[in-house]
């Protein structure tokens, strides 16, 4: 299958929206500092404006709004500049809180004996890759650790009184297979520890290690942080707007359109980067999504995308991780484990703690009966046929 | 929402008749109540209650307590795991959007606050618990004047408190249940408002809540009907066979130390009475208005002080640390004597006056207090407000919230600032030294004739950010923040000034910078440019925010 004969990519605000309105306003507010971005049509009436508004605190998207505002790219009424001033005042506020609480996490981890960690997303995408930090929103925290270190930075911050907003699977399960836990502290902030950037099987293919290698470096309050290198931040968006999330939110493809864009990022690089970590179809996906957003120029881009054909098996495996719906035992996610590890995460699945069936108001009899039921009715059947059919092939393979 | 949207299982209970009478408090509270409504949904009664609080009338408990009906608003968060549109609170100063999502039934509580926007992102359980806790903030954040400790209170029959204070796993919520359940009334496990004025703590009605792994710890006819789900756990006072008491006296104040298995401390259960100015300490490592209302939240930590003992308790098993606490109560130890301590607002005896000064800095017409006439002079920062005890002097700065205990002969020599020239003993000279370095006191250098020509004071001192100030360029300024919230709004000059500090730089290369930023260009007259600069400059060091680079408080995390 050829990339661009597919369904248009969701996203969050629809390309076919009519020129004026507020939908098509916001993409172009959110891609007006792209190379060629054209000029933003003006808002076809008041009610579109307060659309717009609306629709620019729901996607975070406030502070490139008020830079268009303030170079005269688009008028408002003074009463929504104030509420556009005070939203994004508000947001950064809760970006400055969340700040301060990436300092005490540091602080905490160096006092416990130091935690080898990353900052992805949110505070990294806001000082390495804007020009200024005051344009992306973040609503949380998001912190990459070393697996080996992983246990332990989850419970220095439960000390710290985070608290973890799902009870692991059984013992080691996060370190092992996990993508990531979410805690959450007494204030509010949402901590998201993360083993690897994605869930399902592109979990188990990310190498970890790669994540970790030649960190840049951003500043925070006099504190020095490290976050991953660029191309692993550009395929990190990817991955959140592609395998994340079923709609790629506009900030993902704001930050992804930012890095298409950049000369020294170009397809040789990154779409390499990719295939090594088997997440062609995962790139392919986004740099549709974003050319489809956004009007800028990315020829390089563009003519990558049209001569990439995309494997529909890998396609039905992000469709699957999207319909999964929090389920883990897929087969595409499985034969991406091998042996012992394999073992271990289907009998995690199989057999979850007692905290986890507390949380889901479950008991293990009630599991196994539910199983049985299951397993009793089509699923045998499939099964059978299955096995039935991988037997065939065997004695194909034997005798033929 | 009107009462009529209240589910049916959860009830308003009619309003009482209360009318302030004279020389009676009336306090606006609000009463958040859990309820159980229809299978699968929590019920929050969320109402606007007026507490009638006298002396004498605590002595049997707290007064009548009202709701009026028309003001009753429900929240109602789902629990279950199906996506569900579950309704909406309008506070006057606070709007929570509820809302199921598809993530594992997770509920997502949407603040906008002032326009602003957060986001907290809970399970269903936990969200109720969210929920009741921004709605009472908000609503306390109201009533301007009053201190609050992050902490609990219960009280016996009658009206003398215990009040438990500590951090976040301390095992105060614990500790409360435990006497709670013990025939102790529930004030609050979570916050904790101080009227010295009448001479009680006062809390909200609501559930105790209990983290995750902590039913363990409960008492077992409690624990046996919780059913663990790894999220908060909230427990009402009639599940804990107790009732509500919105106020009560102060006796004694207990910070629980829950002692763990790795063989932390000696006995079993141990407990101490802190001198006064530890006691001071610990009190207000858990207050959470002191930044904003730092005066009147010393004044009141000063009287909980004053009215009781503060004892750290260290303890295994929160049943023994019940007992121990009810013993406290019943017979409180005796406490240091404590002169009577004197509250002094530094910002008040500087020149500047108000600090509300500091809030803007950079508008028109604002400066910094001035101390003139000699090469060097020192007085204590604006920024600073002391308790002082006596023997000893506690001093807390508002931006950076550091508070520092100053011993005997520190306090003296805190009591002779300020000072028009740098001491002569070198002992006092270090002190001088540190209490610079930590911007409890503010240095001066006098500015002579040809100052600007040599950075206005400031030499070739390079200046940095001070550490731990978060900040954002906004439209017309920028926003900085401090560890703990302490805001300050740049504007003009000061925020140019700011920006180009992102690196340690002299006043003069400042000047350079802003001159060749300027619509002058690098051409633009440099002595005005510089005699703003160093402007600028002055009221960010007296607002603390800025340090010399060589400071050792910079590299201090």
């Amino acid at each position: 299958m050829i990339a661009e004969t597919g369904p248009e990519p969701r996203t969050a605000v629809s390309r076919h929206a009519p020129a004026g309105s507020a939908p098509a306003v916001l993409r172009q507010v959110a891609g007006w500092l792209l190379p060629g971005e054209p000029a933003i049509d003006p808002l076809r009436d008041d009610k579109e404006a307060e659309a717009l508004v609306r629709l620019a605190a729901r996607e975070k998207v406030l502070g490139p709004l008020l830079v268009v505002v303030d170079a005269g790219a688009l008028r408002l009424p003074d009463h929504l500049v104030e509420r556009v001033v005070a939203g994004h005042e508000g947001t950064m506020l809760w970006c400055m809180h969340l700040e301060h609480r990436l300092l005490e996490v540091k602080a905490w981890f160096e006092v416990a004996g130091g935690v080898d960690f990353r900052v992805v997303k949110g505070p990294a995408v806001a000082h390495l890759d804007e020009f200024d930090a005051s344009l992306r929103a973040f609503a949380d925290l998001d912190l990459l650790v070393r697996s080996d270190h992983f246990d332990r930075a989850i419970s220095i911050l439960e000390r710290h009184g985070a608290v973890r907003r799902t009870p692991q699977r059984r013992p080691g399960f996060d370190r092992r297979f996990n993508k990531s836990v979410g805690l959450t502290c007494p204030d509010g902030v949402e901590l998201d520890v993360h083993r690897t950037f994605t869930g399902g099987a592109h979990g188990f293919r990310v190498p970890v290690g790669r994540l970790f290698e030649s960190p840049d470096k951003f500043v925070v309050a006099g504190e020095e942080f490290l976050a991953p290198d660029l191309v692993v931040r550009a395929l990190h968006a990817a991955y959140h707007g592609i395998v994340g999330s079923r709609t790629p939110p506009l900030r993902t493809l704001r930050d992804l359109a930012g890095y298409l864009s950049r000369t020294g990022l170009g397809p040789a690089v990154l779409a390499a980067e990719a295939e090594r970590w088997r997440g062609g179809a995962v790139l392919a996906e986004a740099v549709r999504a974003t050319l489809t957003a956004f009007d800028f120029e990315a020829p390089g881009w563009q003519d990558w995308l049209g001569r990439t054909e995309v494997d529909p098996e890998e396609l039905e495996v992000i469709r699957r991780q999207h319909d999964a719906g929090g389920v883990p035992v897929l087969w595409s996610t499985v034969r991406e484990l091998r042996g012992r590890e394999r073992a271990a995460y289907l009998w995690a699945v199989a057999a979850p703690s007692r905290q986890v069936l507390a949380d889901r108001g479950e008991t293990s009899a009630g599991r196994v009966w539910r199983g049985l039921r299951r397993v009793s009715g089509t699923g045998v059947r499939r099964q059978r046929r299955w096995i039935r059919g991988r037997r065939r092939a065997a004695n194909r393979c034997r005798w033929g | 929402m009107s009462e009529a949207d209240v589910p049916s299982g959860s009830e308003v209970r009619p309003p009482a008749e209360v009318a302030p009478g004279p020389g009676r408090a009336g306090v606006e509270r609000v009463v958040l109540d859990l309820r159980d409504a229809p299978t699968g949904v929590v019920g929050l009664v969320v109402a606007r209650q007026v507490l009638q609080c006298t002396p004498a009338s605590t002595e049997q408990g707290c007064d009548r307590i009202g709701v009026d009906g028309a003001d009753a608003e429900v929240l109602v968060a789902a629990v279950g795991h199906e996506p569900w549109l579950v309704g909406e609170v309008d506070d006057e100063a606070v709007t929570i959007d509820v809302r199921g999502t598809e993530d594992h039934g997770r509920v997502v509580l949407d603040l906008t606050e002032a326009g602003g926007e957060r986001s907290i992102a809970s399970t269903p359980t936990a969200a109720a618990d969210r929920a009741l806790g921004i709605l009472t903030r908000a609503r306390l954040d109201r009533e301007v004047g009053r201190l609050r400790l992050h902490g609990g209170a219960v009280a016996d029959a009658h009206g003398r408190a215990v009040v438990v204070l500590g951090p976040s796993g301390a095992g105060k919520s614990t500790l409360i249940a435990h006497l709670a359940h013990a025939g102790l009334g529930l004030v609050n496990d979570e916050q904790v408002a101080l009227f010295p004025e009448i001479g009680v703590v006062a809390g909200f009605t609501r559930p105790v809540a209990i983290k995750p792994g902590g039913a363990a710890h409960l008492p077992p006819a409690v624990a046996s009907g919780i059913r663990e789900t790894g999220a908060t756990v909230l427990i009402t006072a009639r599940d804990l066979g107790t009732a509500h008491r919105l106020a009560a006296r102060p006796v004694v104040t207990v910070l629980p130390e829950r002692l763990h298995d790795e063989g932390e401390g000696e006995g079993e259960l141990s407990w101490e009475v802190l001198a006064p100015g530890h006691a001071l300490e610990a009190l207000l490592a858990n207050n959470l208005d002191l930044e904003n209302r730092p005066v009147e939240g010393l004044r009141a930590a000063a009287w909980l002080v004053n009215v009781g003992p503060v004892v750290r308790l260290r303890y295994r098993n929160a049943a023994d640390a019940c007992i121990e606490v009810q013993r406290l109560l019943a017979a409180p130890p005796a406490r240091p004597a404590v002169p009577t301590a004197t509250v002094i607002d530094h910002a008040a005896d500087a020149s500047a006056g108000d600090v509300s000064d500091l809030k803007a800095i950079g508008a028109p017409g604002g400066g910094g207090p001035r101390i003139g006439g000699s090469a060097a002079s020192f007085a204590i920062s604006p920024e600073v407000a002391s308790v002082d005890l006596g023997h000893e002097v506690l001093v807390y700065h508002r931006s950076t919230r550091a508070v520092a205990l100053l011993n005997p002969a520190g306090a003296q020599r805190w009591r002779r600032l300020p000072l028009a020239e740098v001491p002569g003993d070198p002992e006092d000279q270090a002190f001088l030294k540190q209490l610079v370095s930590h911007g409890l006191v503010t240095e001066h250098q006098a500015p002579s004739g040809d100052a600007t020509a040599h950075g206005g004071g400031y030499g070739s001192a390079v200046l940095a950010r001070g550490p731990r100030l978060v900040s954002r360029r906004m439209r017309g300024g920028v926003m900085v923040t401090g560890p703990t919230g302490s805001f300050h709004r740049l504007e003009g000059s000061t925020a140019v000034v700011w920006n180009h500090l992102d690196l340690p730089r002299s006043a003069e290369l400042l000047a350079e910078m802003v001159a060749a930023d300027s619509d002058g260009g690098p051409g633009a007259d440099l002595d005005a440019v510089r005699t703003e600069v160093i402007r600028a400059l002055a009221e960010l060091v007296d607002a603390g925010l800025l340090v010399r680079s060589d400071d050792p408080l910079r590299t201090v995390p």
